[in-house]
């Protein structure tokens, strides 16, 4: 039995409000961003360290970026790992 | 599919971010829904809308993960910080049907469906899977208890 790929009909149908989400044709050429994207994450951390305690708006910002970017790089890390196994 | 607005280059001095960048990492949290890494996926939505407060679809995107969460306070917020920048965004409208309609809010329901139904009609909305999730939407709303 070959391998069973779900279709738009069948992503639709198991998740509506998943299905409608706007796409853009997929997280491609994901290596091209490393730099820039590890350059903002150097940035945001140098920020948080030089916040004083008073920015707590600021500091709650910058932690969701920081965050953000350090999930991007590690998946960008394990995929670029991964093709150099390949 | 719904098109991008485009941003103002005050929007990348202040952010910084490019929109490649932005829609990299969109379409990153978008594979991690699908493949059920929520809180994965959340985390990624949630530095989206800081860094990049107008592009609409990481609003959806965040709203979604929180109807996935139960909490349909936060999934409303962000549905309208989404109508905020695309007031007839037939996605987010749904998703505010949806939440009206768990809250019991059947009022605010029936006044996003017919707008809805007015984009429908109208033919602003040409996306079977939105036209689909609308007759759900109206169903659930028409059979309420």
């Amino acid at each position: 039995m070959g391998k069973y790929w779900p279709t738009k009909h069948d992503a639709f149908s198991s998740s509506p409000f998943l299905a409608v989400l706007p796409s853009f044709g997929g997280a491609q050429a994901g290596k091209t961003y490393v730099s820039s994207l590890y350059a903002r994450f150097e940035k945001v951390s140098a920020q948080m360290a030089s916040l004083d305690r008073e920015s707590e708006q600021d500091l709650r910002r910058l932690n969701a970026e920081k965050m953000m970017l350090e999930n991007v790089l590690d998946w960008l890390k394990v995929r670029t790992d991964s093709q150099a196994e390949e | 599919m719904e098109r991008v607005p485009a941003r103002t280059s005050n929007d990348l001095i202040k952010k910084g971010y490019s929109d490649e960048e932005v829609i990299f990492i969109y379409e990153l949290a978008l594979q991690g829904l699908e493949n059920g890494q929520i809180r994965w996926a959340a985390t990624l939505l949630h530095g989206l809308v800081e860094v990049a407060p107008d592009f609409c679809p990481a609003w959806i995107a965040r709203s979604y993960t929180f109807m996935y969460e139960k909490d349909y306070d936060q999934a409303v917020f962000c549905s309208r910080q989404a109508l905020r920048i695309q007031p007839a965004n037939p996605a987010a409208l749904l998703y505010l049907v949806s939440c009206m309609l768990t809250l019991d809010d059947y009022n605010s329901a029936g006044t996003y469906l017919g707008e809805v139904s007015e984009l429908i009609e109208a033919g602003r909305v040409t996306d079977t899977r939105l036209v689909r999730l609308f007759r759900m939407l109206l169903a659930r709303f028409q059979n309420r208890g």
